[in-house]
């Protein structure tokens, strides 16, 4: 079901949006509107293989959700080098490769996607901590979060 | 509340934030990220961007008459390195795929080996 919700959001845009892009080559626009085929391949495919027999593990649901994660990224460079928005479109690409690294990690082991959730639970913790002690927010919301 | 299962369930302690960069050398991408790190740095981040733009001066009075800005269309680079990067990431979800039965379609595989990704 979790897989499910997430493949409810559009990565079949990549290819629409090669399509808009008027500062992509000849070259670039082909490699992307295949990527965009193909991640759209990969993606149904993994989703029909889930069912109630054959449920994906948690290193598979990471990989899945970071190469999504990674899709939306691609299409939010190139929406931003279209407009001309170039300053932030290499801090998108930073976060890109840094997807990536993680994406490998999990590639390479099934124990790994514990260190994404490590490092993602860290970050959220820190945040809060920060906001606390800042006095930005109360102890009670803590609960709701 | 959700906080104190996730720490029982993953054992997390404030001894495992974990530095990128050393991820990257678990990963073997280190010599990437290496090779990027110039555009991604803080110090390389805000000369590009003074790089933009610049000052006409009138020396004669010391004032500052306009700024101008240059013209630099750097869009081609990103989206080599944006395709570069977004080509090894499909590579790595197809091949971690492939263990869990999926068949890629003769047509897509073709494709794929002439953009020389598998």
């Amino acid at each position: 079901m979790f897989l499910l919700n997430l493949g409810e959001s559009n990565f079949d845009e990549l290819t629409l949006l090669a399509n808009q892009c008027k500062k992509l080559n000849k070259k670039q626009y082909k490699k992307i509107e295949l990527f965009g085929r193909m991640a759209t391949f990969l993606i149904t495919n993994t989703l029909k293989s889930e069912s109630e027999e054959k449920k994906l593990t948690g290193n598979q649901i990471t990989v899945v959700s970071l190469f999504i994660k990674i899709l939306n990224r691609a299409e939010s460079i190139i929406l931003t080098t279209e407009r001309g928005i170039e300053a932030d479109a290499i801090l998108l690409l930073r976060g890109l490769i840094e997807q990536i690294i993680m994406l490998k990690l999990c590639c390479d082991d099934d124990e790994n996607y514990k260190i994404y959730v490590k490092k993602a639970f860290l970050a959220q913790k820190g945040t809060v901590n920060e906001l606390l002690d800042k006095k930005i927010i109360n102890i009670k919301i803590i609960y709701v979060i | 509340m959700k906080f104190e299962r996730i720490t029982k369930e993953f054992d997390i302690n404030k001894k495992d934030i974990i530095n990128i960069e050393v991820l990257a050398r678990k990963a073997g991408l280190y010599d990437i990220y290496a090779q990027h790190y110039r555009m991604f740095s803080d110090e390389a981040h805000s000369s590009y961007t003074t790089l933009q733009g610049y000052l006409l001066i009138d020396r004669e009075n010391n004032l500052i008459t306009g700024i101008r800005h240059r013209n630099i269309d750097n869009s081609h680079n990103i989206n080599n390195t944006l395709i570069a990067f977004l080509g090894k990431a499909i590579g790595y979800y197809t091949m971690y795929m492939q263990l869990g039965n999926i068949e890629i379609p003769e047509e897509i595989e073709k494709e794929f080996k002439k953009a020389w990704i598998i």
